[in-house]
């Protein structure tokens, strides 16, 4: 395969140099100069195709994302690959570097994936110059990297099994009945809070009310003591001068008729006498109406005013109008009962929608199923908390004490108008008095002195009626308090001296205030528990219905069955369910313990970096890398160059040695002890060794910085080993890079025309691209 | 000298995972479960691991 690669300056004008090209042949020998480009072209040749070299070298990636352009590779041996990397935008550390994000990728034109390009084309890098102890720990960091890649495809693997368990493991915390069950009890709890604070509020309530009325006595009986002989000896005096007030208006109605007796032959005598007649009668009607109307007015409990009661009628409406629809709604709670119980079943049963559905509007308003579902929820849940019947014996009694208090204002109002009517008959009877005025020649004026002082008499005597009403009306008030007797009583069951009861009560309303709060505080409990419980029992339904017959869940019941919801089997299932979710993201989560481990053990081997404290994941990613190692050293290799072919024992990473047996003695050395070229010669052999290409991949085998294993007969050695490898089709094609090993261009300026033409060829082309390239001999 | 890049046998991860899973300690699990969630669908993978520690609770 044939690699041409190109860079591009970046946006500050920077660019790194890399080759030109590498050209095709099964083993290609490439020598340059220092600084041209050699090594970092194939690493960026094993970036491309999904390899991490940069994963033990955070440095160099950093030089290389900030220090060129893009850089552009294809790689050509019938379909071209093509590269295009574009350092804009990497991360900042190789390890959060995702593949996919390094620029794009091609095949003869197409886009490729990470996958596709690993199945057609392979880097792989051995470098030459570092120790052993160094070469261990780089396939720990590359390992790293592999199990990194993992880790990220397991996550959302992992997020995704997270998530169907964490749904299984709510579902079957609604399913099982030991919440229905520890809900119950809490009811239970808060039913039985609610009836100690009934419990502890009844009697101290009824102390209070009868601390209240034992006051409420004394006052009465104090201001009957202190009151009662001023309102007899105001309404003495009131009936006194009702007395007078009579009896001016009949002084009056004579004064009237004398004047106009004194007129001989007067015809307003006969009409005069029969006025005087009219209005004393209907003056005594309006008297007797009025006394009529203070005695239903006392009945109702309302002032005989006409204002006044218009008002307490329009309220008593108000109220009828309110309890009449509280009424309705009671009768028509076990249609809504009903309802609201169809509309729940239809909406558990209506499985496609989501809660978030909008199912209605309300005044313009979306309602999505959630909503609906609980509202009704609620609204059924209060219905079947509801005393239905003695909800409805209550209106009713509160309806009837309406009605009859509307029946009785209707007749105060009608007795209001009748006075009303009365009156007015005795002023039309009073306006005849004044017509007669006119037949009365040269005594006007004196009639007209009489009318008035008839007007200013009965004007008197309504106006004092009315105050000897309302004082014989506050003078009942007062008689219908408690007797002495009666407050003794109360005093005595109060167990209070009378001068404590003041004190005693407000201190009893302090408590009751409290209790009251208690009270209303366990009643909200016990609202609340009485929702969660038909919230537990719907979910319930819902969730082992779910569990039992979704098509979701059906690897919930190929796993486990679903039986009997018993409390042990749903106890176990869900026990199992958490478990399982621990596993899963315990592998998630222990991938990525394994990378950081392995990094951590490369650079404890590597550069002799302290390890952290020993989790047991970083314990057994120890034991698997001393196998993995062991294992490696095992090769007959290996085992030839460096333990003489003995067995090796043990590899021991914490402090990283190796130890074999050597006729019958235990050896433990270093790996820092193996430090001659040969020892190292036959790892890097062994490593070549291991390589093997996979069916249809074309495997890059670099082989970077060997100077160290060119000279003498390792060379040779070497060629063979690659030729045997190509032959054996373990790898496809074989780039070794070395370093320039002498002045070519020098040497054949000074050969002049004796230069070989090899010399001549090497010497040119150092001359213009810095480096040149050989095929090696397949011996 | 270092082996760099995706540059390992094709089994290497395979290989390693396997000497992890016969470490003492909780990543023979963690690895059964790893391969179980790379191999399988989502549902084969719950069902497998869900009837597993239900088998074990029962026990």
């Amino acid at each position: 395969m044939r690699f041409e690669f190109a860079s591009a300056p970046s946006s500050s004008g920077l660019s790194l140099p890399v080759l030109p090209e590498i050209p095709d042949g099964p083993i290609v020998w490439i020598e340059g100069r220092n600084g041209i480009g050699k090594s970092l072209s194939v690493r960026l040749l094993d970036l491309a195709t999904g390899g991490s070299p940069y994963a033990s070298d955070p440095e160099a990636w950093k030089s290389l994302r900030s220090g060129t352009g893009v850089i552009t590779i294809s790689a050509n041996n019938g379909d071209e690959l093509l590269f295009r990397l574009d350092p804009e935008g990497w991360a900042d550390v190789p390890a959060r570097q995702p593949w996919d994000e390094l620029g794009t990728a091609t095949i003869g034109g197409e886009p490729a994936t990470r996958e596709q390009i690993i199945e057609r084309l392979r880097v792989v890098r051995i470098a030459g110059e570092e120790g052993l102890a160094r070469a261990i720990g780089s396939q720990f960091v590359d390992l790293a990297a592999e199990v990194d890649e993992l880790a990220d495809r397991l996550g959302s693997r992992a997020d995704a099994a997270d998530t169907s368990l964490d749904a299984l493991i709510r579902l079957l915390d609604h399913a099982a009945s030991d919440r229905a069950e520890s809900v119950a009890a809490k009811l239970a709890e808060a039913e039985s809070s609610l009836q100690q604070a009934d419990a502890a509020l009844d009697p101290v309530s009824r102390r209070l009310r009868l601390l209240d009325q034992a006051i409420h006595a004394a006052d009465s009986l104090e201001a009957l003591t202190s009151r009662g002989p001023e309102l007899i000896a105001q309404i003495e005096a009131i009936g006194q001068e009702l007395h007078d007030a009579h009896r001016r208006r009949d002084d009056a109605v004579a004064e009237l008729t004398a004047t106009a007796a004194s007129r001989p032959g007067s015809t307003a005598t006969k009409e005069l006498a029969r006025i005087e007649k009219l209005v004393a009668r209907r003056e005594k009607a309006a008297d007797k109406v009025a006394l009529e109307v203070s005695q239903i007015a006392g009945a109702a409990n309302v002032a005989p005013n006409g204002a006044l009661v218009a008002e307490a009628r329009a309220q008593i409406v108000r109220d009828l109008e309110t309890e009449t629809a509280r009424r309705g709604d009671l009768a028509r709670s076990d249609a809504v009962r009903a309802f609201l119980t169809r509309l729940l079943q239809l909406l558990a049963d209506a499985e496609e929608l989501e809660g978030r559905a909008v199912v209605l509007e309300l005044s313009g308003q979306p309602v999505t199923r959630a909503i609906l579902q609980d509202a009704a929820q609620a609204r059924r849940s209060v219905l079947d908390q509801t005393d239905i019947a003695r909800e409805v014996d209550a209106t009713d009694e509160r309806l009837r004490y309406l009605v009859e208090q509307h029946e009785a204002l209707d007749a105060v109002a009608d007795a209001l108008g009748r006075l009303a009517h009365k009156r007015d008959m005795v002023r039309e009877a009073l306006a005849q008095l004044d017509q007669l005025e006119s037949g009365l020649e040269g005594a006007k004026g004196q009639f007209r002195a009489a009318r008035e002082k008839l007007d200013t008499a009965i004007q008197d005597a309504e106006r004092l009626t009315l105050t000897k009403q309302e004082a014989e009306r506050a003078l009942a008030a007062l008689a219908e308090g408690a007797t002495e007797p009666e407050l003794q009583d109360l005093v005595s069951a109060a167990d209070v001296p009378a001068e404590e009861l003041i004190p005693t009560r407000d201190a009893l309303r302090q408590e009751v205030g409290d209790l009251v709060r208690a009270r209303e505080e366990a009643q909200r409990a016990v609202d609340a528990c009485r929702l969660a419980a038909a919230e537990a029992q719907a979910q319930q339904e819902q969730s082992r219905d779910l569990l039992a017959s979704e098509p979701e869940w059906a690897w919930f019941r190929s796993a486990v069955g679903v039986r009997d919801w018993s409390a042990e089997w749903t106890d176990r299932v869900r026990r199992s369910a958490a478990e399982a979710r621990e596993a899963v993201n315990a592998a998630s989560r222990n991938t990525k313990g394994v990378a950081d481990a392995l990094r951590d053990i490369a650079a404890h081997v590597s550069d002799a970096r302290a390890l952290p404290a020993e989790t047991p994941i970083i314990k057994a990613v120890i034991a698997a890398c001393e196998e993995r190692v062991r294992a490696e050293f095992m090769s007959e290799t290996i085992r030839a160059a460096l333990f003489d072919g003995a067995v090796v024992e043990a590899v021991d990473l914490r402090n990283p040695s190796v130890a074999w047996d050597e006729d019958g003695l235990r050896v433990i050395r270093p790996f820092s002890a193996f430090s001659s070229g040969e020892q190292a010669f036959a790892y890097i052999q062994a490593r070549i060794e291991q390589v093997r290409k996979r069916a249809d991949e074309h495997l890059l085998l670099v082989l970077d910085e060997f100077s160290a294993f060119i000279a003498g007969d390792r060379r040779r050695l070497l060629n063979r080993l690659l030729a045997e490898r190509i032959h054996a089709r373990a790898v496809s094609q074989v780039v070794l890079i070395v370093p320039l090993s002498q002045d070519y261009v020098t040497e054949a300026a000074e050969a002049g025309d004796a230069a070989s033409p090899v010399l001549v060829r090497r010497a040119a082309e150092v001359e213009r691209v810095g480096y040149f390239t050989e095929q090696a001999e397949l011996t | 000298m270092s082996e760099a890049g995706n540059n390992s046998p094709p089994n290497d991860l395979d290989s390693f995972l396997e000497m992890l899973r016969a470490a003492p300690g909780p990543a023979r699990r963690s690895v059964d479960v790893a391969r179980l969630l790379m191999s399988e669908s989502t549902e084969a993978v719950l069902a497998a691991i869900v009837k597993d520690e239900f088998e074990r609770q029962g026990e």
